[in-house]
């Protein structure tokens, strides 16, 4: 990991906000299923996810689908993840071989698990913290592009409206 | 029992780097006291030394603040990690 992402990572107001929008629980949440079950069956992926990214670890908020035994961990490592990229750029952006990417080719999901493409956009907070990502991840090479990034980042801009909506709700019922 | 998974070269989550992780978030002053406490009030005898325990640290940090939490949530999915991918959480 890049100097940039640590301090990215362990930024305390950025993890603050990311507690005030409740997203380091394990509540489900049915506005993100549904979110990357649709982003899922429109890209024809396999995998679209919801992450939230923790100090040292990525949680996923919701899955399209998961292997079991990441679905039974519920997150990994934030060294592993393709979405750290985006700390330090908060761009979207993707890739349509990880093979042949040398930052990510060494990465145990595309040696080991077979991972082989990978779209990611950030969710920014309404006070401008990256919190989250939302991505796709699929087996085979895909020909994603800067169109397929906009798509994203669109999708992930209105993710995080329903994120930033369903806290002030909760704020909001708790009477605070 | 290796303390690193072969090919995901993934090292077996610590108490020390538990504790140093937190520090990176509440201070290094703050994070030893707080991570004793939970310790304690679960009578788990330190050095935390398996997964098992980590893991019941982790939730019990999970309950002492937003930052601790997040702390303890990350350090779960760590501790998880290895589990899921070392099989020590079958044996």
């Amino acid at each position: 990991m890049t100097p940039q992402e640590l301090a990215e990572l362990r930024r305390t107001d950025r993890l603050r906000d990311l507690a005030r929008l409740g997203l380091e629980g394990d509540e489900d949440r049915p506005e993100l299923r549904q979110a990357v079950q649709d982003l899922a069956a429109e890209w024809q992926v396999p995998v679209a996810l919801a992450t939230v990214m923790l100090d040292t670890a990525q949680l996923f908020a919701a899955a399209s689908w998961l292997p079991p035994w990441v679905t039974e961990v519920g997150g990994m490592p934030v060294e592993w993840t393709f979405c750290r990229a985006m700390l330090a750029t908060r761009e979207g952006f993707a890739v349509s071989d990880l093979t042949r990417d040398p930052r990510f080719a060494g990465n145990p999901l595309v040696r080991l698990d077979g991972v082989r493409s990978y779209a990611g956009a950030p969710l920014i907070s309404h006070r401008g913290h990256l919190v989250g990502t939302l991505c796709v991840l699929d087996v085979q090479v895909r020909d994603f592009d800067d169109a397929t990034v906009a798509a994203l980042a669109q999708r992930a801009d209105d993710v995080m409206i329903g994120i930033e909506r369903a806290a002030s709700q909760v704020h909001q019922g708790a009477g605070r | 029992m290796s303390d690193v998974v072969a090919g995901y070269d993934y090292a077996q989550p610590t108490e020390a780097g538990a504790v140093q992780a937190l520090g990176a978030l509440v201070g290094a002053a703050a994070a030893e006291p707080l991570w004793d406490l939970a310790a304690r009030s679960l009578a788990v005898q330190r050095p935390v030394l398996s997964t098992d325990d980590l893991c019941r640290v982790a939730d019990q940090l999970m309950q002492l603040g937003d930052l601790a939490r997040i702390a303890g949530r990350s350090l779960r999915v760590r501790c998880i990690t290895y589990d899921a991918l070392s099989g020590s959480a079958e044996q």
